[in-house]
């Protein structure tokens, strides 16, 4: 038996409190799922019986397919941009000397704290003043200013956490700055690139405020379901779509942090 | 090999940051073929001069030629000079092969000859069969050794070794200053190294420029340093030093013997001084030994050192005997000490 020091020491309060919390936070989440296999129209208790026949009816509709393209067309598209300027971005930051480079981080990562709907409506204002009209590239444009702070967020450490004499080694080893990029830079971080992939392309496939201001007539996955909403009858097929976007989103954020976390721990543990 | 040619022409270099001048009028030159060192302590600008080689930084004013060629446009990749990193800077993403042959891409070689100079370099560094070791369960003295070999495949006019050795302990650091200048004779490449470690740089060097604040101090062969400081920095920063008015140092071993005239200070190493516990029986022509008080033994294994406070003064001075000799007193003991007139350096103040 091992004797802790009290500082180590578990303590119990503390452990049910977590556990309370936890509950509180995804109980109301988990409702989705559930309802989204019980029999009945409506969500109440008891649960009269078990269906799958929700997910049947959501895969014979056009619609929600047609709304499922657009998504990963705007995300997979936005998820690539944003990456690709992150690591500009990020790399500028961490390896130049930037004047003000502290205002500059301030101002990248300013939408992660301003409501969505002030960029909305701004965006959306500037964009009619433009006369361009609204489609899945106004949208992609909204959801593109969401998603850079994230994908600098996610890469800011990747940079910071290898010693930037890999680049001047590579570069006296006869690469010009380019090859430098290619055979260095890039292998080394792509953890880092993979992981603001997949969480940027999660971020734009589940934004709803930006898509709803900035969009046209072409819908994505939270217009539809958003538009479903005030049928009641469509209600149960909500949540089963409901369900499997939210699965699909755990599995790309949880891929996502797994990968950027372990080649961060294979890049510490050198030396 | 002629050893007069000039591989390195360094003229009239000063490097600023801002206001801080971190190189200021470096100007010397290093031959062919030969092992140079930079030494100094940190921030006495050793490593910017290095780096103002390779080409990471651009000397503020004068100008660096390599073999016959100004080097001041040309961008550190196309510079006939490689470098060993002060953290080795081993690509994460290669294998050892792939660390050492990633020069090579430019020289388009065919596989069988890319993969002939791959196993030349891993025989050399003799690590044969590492090859395929991925570069994280390379200990630390193996991945210098894929630093020193990615750098010499490219068979470049000059290496650059950014203290090479810092980051190995003691006993491997030894092991691999011999195996680093038996390499450099076989290769025959000039050597630049970059070190804070007086013992590294003379066990290595043909030269050693001492380097503090910017400034080159002194240039010499490491017996040169030792035996014929110029400075008093030099002679303090080159193995451990006793520094004594001039007058009281030529009293101890006789006006007669010497030569040099009036010095402001007179330097002695510790290990020239020696040690009587009882009076010395006057010589003829010597002088008269300093007497003095034992105040600290320190036991150094092949070596004892000894302080001892000179009667009279506060001066105290440190004397290093071989641990051959008897083992003399403990503190608080009165001690003589003589040296001869030839162990004295005459120093101005600088």
């Amino acid at each position: 038996m091992i004797r802790r020091h009290h500082f180590h020491r578990p303590n119990r309060g503390l452990q049910v409190y977590a556990v309370f919390f936890m509950a509180l936070l995804y109980a109301p989440i988990m409702f989705i799922p559930l309802f989204s296999f019980s029999d009945g129209l409506y969500i109440r208790f008891p649960i009269e019986g078990w269906t799958l026949r929700w997910y049947d009816e959501l895969l014979q509709r056009t619609a929600v397919l047609r709304a499922l393209e657009n998504s990963v067309r705007v995300a997979g598209s936005v998820a690539v941009v944003s990456t690709v300027l992150g690591v500009f971005a990020a790399k500028a930051l961490v390896r130049y000397r930037v004047p003000g480079k502290g205002p500059i981080l301030g101002f990248i990562l300013l939408p992660l704290v301003v409501p969505p709907i002030i960029f909305g409506v701004a965006l959306l204002l500037m964009v009619s003043w433009l006369q361009i009209p609204l489609s899945l590239y106004t949208i992609a444009a909204g959801h593109i200013i969401i998603c850079l702070p994230f994908a600098i967020a996610t890469l800011l450490p990747r940079f910071e956490g290898y010693d930037a004499a890999m680049e001047e080694a590579a570069a006296d080893l006869g690469e010009n700055g380019w090859w430098v990029f290619w055979r260095v830079t890039v292998p080394i971080i792509l953890p880092g690139i993979v992981a603001s992939l997949l969480l940027t392309f999660t971020v734009s496939f589940d934004e709803f405020v930006m898509a709803f201001f900035l969009g046209g007539t072409d819908l994505t996955l939270p217009l539809y379901v958003w538009g479903q909403l005030r049928i009641p009858r469509a209600f149960p097929v909500v949540l089963a779509l409901g369900t499997l976007i939210l699965l699909f989103s755990f599995v790309l954020v949880f891929l996502g942090l797994k990968i950027g976390r372990r080649g961060a721990i294979k890049l510490v543990d050198r030396d | 090999m002629n050893s007069a040619a000039t591989m390195i022409s360094i003229r009239n270099v000063t490097k600023r940051f801002g206001v801080f001048a971190a190189v200021q009028d470096a100007c010397f030159d290093i031959r062919a073929g030969e092992f140079f060192s930079l030494l100094g302590a940190s921030g006495s600008g050793k490593t910017t001069l290095l780096r103002i080689l390779a080409g990471f930084e651009a000397a503020t004013e004068g100008e660096v030629h390599i073999d016959g060629a100004p080097m001041d446009a040309v961008p550190p990749h196309q510079r006939p000079v490689n470098m060993v990193f002060q953290n080795y800077a081993i690509f994460p993403h290669l294998n050892v092969r792939d660390n050492i042959g990633f020069g090579l891409r430019k020289l388009k070689l065919d596989k069988a000859e890319r993969a002939r100079r791959i196993d030349e370099m891993l025989e050399l560094i003799k690590l044969p069969g590492f090859g395929d070791r991925a570069s994280d369960q390379l200990s630390g003295g193996q991945r210098q050794r894929v630093a020193l070999a990615r750098a010499l495949i490219l068979r470049p006019k000059v290496l650059l070794l950014d203290e090479p050795l810092g980051a190995l302990d003691k006993q491997l650091r030894e092991q691999m200053q011999t195996e680093l200048r038996a390499l450099q004779r076989s290769v025959g490449i000039t050597f630049v190294l970059v070190t804070h470690d007086q013992e590294e740089a003379m066990a290595l060097s043909d030269r050693i420029a001492v380097m503090a604040d910017g400034r080159v101090l002194q240039i010499d062969t490491p017996a040169g340093l030792y035996e014929r400081p110029k400075t008093r920095r030099v002679a303090s920063f080159v193995g451990s030093m006793n520094f004594l008015p001039g007058d009281l140092a030529v009293r101890a071993c006789g006006q007669a013997a010497w030569q040099h005239g009036k010095a402001d200070f007179i330097a002695i190493r510790p290990e020239r001084i020696t040690l009587h516990t009882d009076h010395p029986a006057d010589q003829a022509g010597a002088g008269q030994p300093l007497p003095g008080r034992l105040t600290d033994r320190v036991y150094l294994g092949e070596r004892v050192q000894y302080q001892v406070q000179l009667d009279g003064c506060a001066q105290h001075l440190a004397v290093s005997t071989p641990n051959t000799a008897p083992v003399v007193a403990d503190p608080g003991t009165p001690v003589w000490l003589t040296w001869p007139a030839e162990a004295m350096i005459p120093l101005q103040d600088d």
